[in-house]
This record gives C-alpha cells, sequence and structure tokens, in this order.
C-alpha cells in the first residue's frame, strides 16, 4: 500500500468571475523513501495540489469538490481539524517557495524551531531546544548556538531556507512537500539547498514531493515525475521515461524550449499561444489550442490517463489511439 | 579594442551608508560597482551573469546614466555620456534603452498601450499626430501584437504580451543600444523561448548592441555573443559564450556552470557538482584581496593579498580574473578545503538602510503624538479645571466629576510619557 494515495482530487476556487478549476482530477501516488517531482507552469496546478492535501486552502473561494488523498489510512480530504492537525507538520511537513516571507520576523529562530516540536508534545521545552540545535547543525549553520538566538533578518535568503528545511524536518516526518524550495535562490545556494534536502532525505527516510517549474531541477533530483497542464496530470513515469521518451507533446514542446538542449544561435522551439484559462473549461484536451498534434477529436473528446507500460501513463488521446510519434 | 561603440572604462559606483539623524555621516560604502571595463562591438550581444546582489543591475543602470556613477566613463559612439548634463543626457537617451525585470510592474496600469507607446515615440522623434496611430500600430507588429489590441490596457494581456509591449515602448525611439534586466526572468518557460527569440530577431534586424543581464546562464548563453561574469562589482571572467560555458576557466565560473541543473537524468547523476560553501559576502564589507577567497576551493594565502589582473587565455578574446588560473586548469577542485569562513554575511545593505529608514518614520511618528497630545491634553486640563471649579460649588453631580479628574490624569500621563519617549530616541540617536 502506497503511503500517500490521491485519488481524483478535484479543487474549484469560485470567484466573483467564474469558476476557476484549478485542481481538476488529479491522482497519484507516493511510496515510502521516494521522491516525486510535479513540474508544470505557472497556474497549472501544482501547487493546489499539495495545498489541498493539507488543508491549506482557503475556503471559501477555495472548495475541494471530491476525491480522496488517504494517507497511512486517514483520508486527509475528510478527516476532521483536530485530525489533520497531528498530521499536519508532524507526518506531513511542507517547505514554502519563499523564505524571505515564510518566517515570523518577531520571534528568534529558536522559538520557531521548537514549535512543531512543542505543539505535537514530542518533547519538552528543555530537550527541543537540544533537537533544534542539533537540527540547525545539520542543515549545514555554521556557529548554530549562536545563531540560534538570533532574528530571520539576520539570516541570509540561503541560510533562512535551512532554517526552513530545518523547521520541516525537525519532526521526522513521512512526507516532505517541497514547494519550489530553491525558486527564490541563487544557482550555486540553490545546489547547496537541493543537495542537503537529498542528504536529510536519505538519512531520515522522508517521502519528498518537490514541486517546480525547473525541468533541470527535478531532473537530478526525483525518481518519478508528474507533468501537469491546466490543473491535470498529462503525462506521469520514472525521471527516464520522462525525460528520454516523452509521449505528450506538451512534455515535448516544454523540454524543447529550454535553451541550454539546443545549438546556440537556432531559433528556439516555442509553444504558441498563451497558458489556458482556467476559468473556461475546455470540452476536450486542454492543451489542444496550443498542440501542433491537435485534431477535431481533441477539442471534443476529453483525455484520461491511459498506461504505456509499467508505470508510464500518459493523456494523449493521438499519442494513445494512433501510437503517434514525434 | 578603439572600434568599440560602447566603451566602459574603470566604472565605478559606490553608494555611501549614512548613520544619526541630527549629524548624518558616512560610515560606509556599498562597492556596487568597482572597476567594471567592457569593450562592446556595434551589434554585439553581451550577456552579464552573476549571482544577485553582485551588481550587474547597478552596472546596468550606471551605463545608462540612471544612477551616476563614481568614477570612470562610459562612450557610446563618440559621446561621452559621463560628461553629458541633464539635458544633453535627455536627448541622448534616444540612443539608449532599458527593458526591466517585470512587466507587471514596468508598465502604467492606468495607461492604454496606445497612449504609452505615442509618449515614448513623441519624447524624441517628430511624428506628426495624424501619423502617430500607423507608428504605433507598426511597433506592436514588430514585435508580434496585433495592432487592434491599442486601446486595451496592461491588465488585460499576459505576462509574455506585457513584456512584448515593455520591449516595443524601448524599441520606440529606434535606440542603438539596450540594456535589458532580466527580461525573462518573470516568464515562464514557454513564454520565455518566445521573448527570447522575439530578442535575437529584433537585435539582428535593427543592428541593436544589446547588454543581457541574466542569472540564467542557460539563457544567456543562447542569446549572446560574449559572456561577462561578475562577483562582487567585478567581473571576473569575460569571454566568447560557448567558450566560457563550456571551458570555464575562473573557479566562480566553474562552480557557477556547475550548478545549473541540466534537464537531462543520466548527465545530471554522474555529474560533479562544485558546492561552494556560505552565500556571497556582502559588498559593504568585502573579503580582501580577491573578493572571492572565502568561498574558493583553490584559495591559498596570496589570493587574500591583492586583486588579480586579468590573463588572457588561449586567444586574447577569453581573459579571467585569477592568480593560479594554469593550476586551476589541471587540478581538478577538491570540496575538503572548504574554507570555515563563509558563515561572514552579516546584514545586508538594503536592510541597514531599510532599518534607518524605519527609525526615521518611528521618530516622525513619535514627534506627531506628542504634538496632537499637547494640543488635546493642555485644553483638556484647562476646561478640566474650569469643570472641576463649577462642580465645586455643586452645580454637577459627583460621578462627572471623578469622570474629569480621570480624563485630565490620562492626558497629562500621554504627554509625559511620550515627552520621555522622544527624549529616550533622540539621545540614542545621537550617542
Amino acid at each position: 500500500m502506497p503511503l500517500l494515495d490521491v485519488n481524483d482530487l478535484t479543487t474549484y476556487f469560485h470567484t466573483r468571475n467564474g469558476v476557476v478549476r484549478a485542481v481538476d482530477g488529479v491522482s497519484f501516488q507516493l511510496e515510502k523513501g521516494e521522491t516525486l517531482g510535479i513540474v508544470g507552469e505557472s497556474g497549472s496546478g501544482k501547487s493546489v495540489t499539495c495545498m489541498s492535501m493539507l488543508g491549506l486552502i482557503p475556503q471559501p473561494p477555495g472548495r475541494i469538490e471530491k476525491g480522496t488523498a488517504h494517507f497511512d489510512g486517514t483520508d486527509l480530504l475528510h478527516c476532521s481539524q483536530k485530525e489533520l492537525q497531528t498530521i499536519r507538520g508532524r507526518r506531513v511537513a511542507m517547505i514554502f517557495q519563499d523564505p524571505m516571507t515564510s518566517l515570523n520576523p518577531y520571534l528568534r529562530i529558536e522559538d520557531q524551531l521548537i514549535e512543531p516540536l512543542l505543539i505535537h508534545d514530542l518533547a519538552d521545552k528543555a530537550s527541543a531546544r537540544i533537537q533544534a540545535l542539533d537540527m540547525l547543525d545539520a542543515v549545514g549553520i555554521q556557529d548554530a548556538a549562536s545563531r540560534i538566538r538570533g532574528y530571520p533578518h539576520e539570516f541570509s535568503g540561503g541560510m533562512r531556507q535551512r532554517v526552513m528545511i530545518a523547521m520541516a524536518l525537525i519532526t521526522k516526518p513521512d512526507v516532505l512537500i517541497a514547494d519550489e524550495p530553491s525558486t527564490a535562490l541563487d544557482v550555486t545556494v540553490q545546489a547547496q539547498i537541493l543537495e542537503l534536502i537529498k542528504k536529510e532525505q536519505q538519512e531520515l527516510g522522508t517521502a519528498v514531493i518537490l514541486i517546480t517549474h525547473d525541468l533541470g531541477v527535478v531532473s537530478g533530483f526525483c525518481d518519478r515525475i508528474n507533468v501537469m497542464y491546466g490543473g491535470k496530470i498529462v503525462e506521469s513515469g520514472s525521471t527516464k521515461d520522462i525525460f528520454y521518451n516523452p509521449q505528450h507533446p506538451y512534455n515535448r514542446a516544454l523540454q524543447n524550449s529550454i535553451p541550454a538542449l539546443q545549438a546556440k544561435g537556432k531559433e528556439l522551439y516555442t509553444i504558441p499561444g498563451m497558458p489556458p484559462d482556467m476559468s473556461k473549461p475546455s470540452a476536450g484536451c486542454s492543451f489542444a489550442p496550443r498542440c501542433e498534434h491537435a485534431t477535431d477529436l481533441c477539442t471534443s473528446e476529453p483525455p484520461e490517463l491511459q498506461s504505456l507500460g509499467q508505470s508510464h501513463t500518459t493523456a494523449c488521446l493521438r499519442v494513445q489511439r494512433e501510437n503517434l510519434k514525434p | 579594442m578603439s572600434d568599440a561603440y560602447l566603451q566602459i572604462n574603470n566604472l565605478k559606483t559606490h553608494f555611501p551608508v549614512e548613520k544619526g539623524i541630527l549629524f548624518r555621516k558616512v560610515t560606509d560604502t556599498v562597492k556596487a560597482v568597482d572597476g567594471v571595463s567592457l569593450h562592446l562591438a556595434k551589434g554585439e550581444v553581451l550577456g552579464l551573469v552573476g549571482e544577485s546582489g553582485c551588481g550587474k543591475s547597478t552596472l546596468g543602470r550606471t551605463v545608462l546614466q540612471l544612477i551616476k556613477p563614481t568614477e570612470g566613463t562610459v562612450t557610446l559612439g563618440n559621446q561621452t555620456l559621463t560628461d553629458l548634463d541633464s539635458r544633453e543626457l535627455r536627448s541622448a537617451r534616444a540612443d539608449f534603452q532599458m527593458i526591466f525585470q517585470d512587466p507587471y510592474a514596468s508598465l502604467n496600469p492606468r495607461m492604454t498601450v496606445y497612449s504609452m507607446l505615442a509618449e515614448a515615440i513623441q519624447a524624441h522623434r517628430k511624428v506628426p499626430k495624424g501619423d502617430l496611430a500607423g507608428a504605433v500600430g507598426a511597433l506592436m507588429e514588430k514585435v508580434g501584437l496585433a495592432a487592434r489590441f491599442m486601446r486595451k490596457y496592461p491588465h488585460e494581456f499576459s505576462g509574455g504580451q506585457r513584456q512584448r509591449i515593455a520591449i516595443a515602448r524601448a524599441l520606440a525611439v529606434e535606440p542603438k543600444l539596450i540594456i535589458a534586466d532580466e527580461p525573462v526572468s518573470a516568464l515562464d518557460v514557454s513564454i520565455q523561448a518566445q521573448i527570447l527569440n522575439l530578442l535575437s530577431d529584433l537585435t539582428r534586424e535593427m543592428e541593436l548592441t544589446m547588454i543581457f543581464i541574466s542569472h540564467d546562464l542557460s539563457v544567456v548563453k543562447h542569446i549572446s555573443d560574449r559572456i561577462a561574469v561578475m562577483y562582487l562589482g567585478r567581473i571576473v571572467e569575460i569571454g566568447p559564450a560557448t567558450e566560457v560555458f563550456e571551458h570555464p576557466q575562473h573557479p566562480y565560473t566553474k562552480a557557477l556552470c556547475s550548478a545549473v541543473p541540466m534537464p537531462d537524468p543520466d548527465s545530471e547523476s554522474t555529474r560533479k557538482r562544485i558546492l561552494l560553501p556560505g552565500d556571497p559576502p556582502s559588498p559593504l564589507n568585502p573579503p580582501s584581496g580577491c573578493t572571492f577567497h572565502p568561498r574558493c576551493p583553490h584559495a591559498e594565502e596570496r589570493c587574500e593579498m591583492a586583486w588579480p589582473s586579468f590573463e588572457s587565455l588561449k586567444n586574447d578574446t577569453h581573459e579571467a580574473a585569477c592568480i593560479h588560473l594554469a593550476d586551476v586548469t589541471t587540478t581538478a577542485p577538491t570540496l575538503s578545503k572548504a574554507s570555515s569562513e563563509s558563515g561572514q554575511s552579516k546584514f545586508t545593505p538594503e536592510l541597514t538602510l531599510m532599518n534607518h529608514r524605519g527609525k526615521q518614520i518611528l521618530i516622525l511618528g513619535i514627534l506627531g503624538w506628542l504634538c496632537c497630545s499637547y494640543f488635546t491634553a493642555i485644553p483638556a486640563w484647562i476646561m478640566g479645571k474650569e469643570d472641576l471649579k463649577i462642580m465645586e460649588e455643586g452645580r454637577m453631580n459627583q460621578e462627572g466629576k471623578d469622570m474629569t479628574k480621570t480624563g485630565m490624569i490620562l492626558g497629562m500621563v500621554s504627554s509625559i510619557v511620550s515627552t520621555i519617549a522622544i527624549v529616550f530616541f533622540v539621545l540614542k540617536e545621537i550617542l
């Protein structure tokens, strides 16, 4: 049985301008100790998927329409707030994108670090302090004993993100959700942070969900990848399948438009048009208006995720029926 | 290079850090740009890369004279921009324009595309009013926008389209030099490719000279002819784009190149990353000698002594500033010598300035409170005394008497407290 089993998760936002279908029937599994990448452009629903599981969606305007998310026997979407509070932060922890705004500027680093331990009754104050110090040491903050008494503004961006990681991992969670943990950081610091998450993951055996828009980051980090577009998973498979055997036209186009892979001076491959307006649902495939292989069928019939062998699945009618090859 | 179109010689931009409210004194300088020399041929695209806070944007703005340089000269064609006064500069600005990072912040939300572009055209060119709409339409088509969107407002466009409008606005005066400050960082990958293609087409068509500032090495490599790598206000390596990317020479460039994640799982799993210890140091208090030495895996004692001079490699076009380039190229970098003094960045300069501004606002606030409380407390005291006199004469009940007394006491206490507070803060600032 997988550690986390998300089935048909659907989250809509009921706004004044209509219903925004942010997440529209997303299903995936996460095994113990595994690293899953969720890739997609902004607005594709990757963050909302994870926020929905942890009950962090502002309701209203958001509403989880249907679906289940079983974590170790508990349905996170339908359990009581009390139950959710015993899981959230203790067994499923989250690192947010922007380390500059996700720490409380009024509190010392120490007080913020020990808070998860105290809330979940995992330690008394004295031993929590010792654990916090060890954790800060483990995430590579030098001179931790004196820095722990500092306030967030005394830390640089990379160090604040290290503090965030320490805070998320201090309860030794089973699942760590990292929502663009390195996007706000410089490349050299990004490399440090990713290396750190990987190291801690190996030590604690934590399963990690990494949300990012950077295909480069997931390629070296994840075991499996879900590619999201327009609130749906359009392709899912092992990292090698996604990169070396891409099937969905969106996945292919996305990889072709990355500058690093192409010969210099050549025109970059571009995906025409713009990301879809999520408040205007399309009858067929949401990528069809931008897809160069789209047919009449694509605009009228919604595609379902179908297996292409082993764990590789894709949601493209033409790939499934006609064996479309690039 | 005497035939260079844009010449930047020993450009320095220093920002003073001031302290104190009554007696402001310069306590420190932030050397954002510290001795940069660059030469660009006509039609060349130079990529400028570096981490945040290394001075890339300040360099770009100083070249355009948006910030006055502390030292050094900028020559465009045969005009020395650093010598121009503000009026001459205004007319010279038709030759050089800037594209900003965030298309959501750089467009005025209350102006239509037409009024934005028409304003830019009229500022420098004399186009008759009747032809203006045609000129705007032509400009929009040049950047891949339909002319019928002319009367729309920025919020009706997506991020990529907005960046196209920003590019059109920069091109409206037919400039010869463009400085693009992270023009694609705020955009999604698929949109980023569209804008990059547009920029490289335009530079070719209009023979634009461009400085392309970005922190993303792969984007810079794609669009640039040459790449300059900056670290803490100085250029540490410069050379042809593919050369710098594929054969980096300076240890910092090497680390930077190795840190860029590649969308290729096989090479990614075998690739050896050079992990730099610590964070980039604060430009307020840069390390001595080569500013990179606290994080450098090859650092030795002589690195701390003096800033290394540029050394040419193989051909004249590729240069790097490191004293032991020969050793660096032969030995594989080791992580074991990770320096222990890396945690030295303390406060960023912006933060110090912000704190200072915060204090000023706080003091102003207290002054305001003080004035208000005196203006209300003193009349209240006088009126209260009057009232009490009347009450003593027995014309009002006991309850009213208590309330008047409490009001008077509260007023006086608040004014006394604010007096103490203001004296305390002023004393603290002065001492």
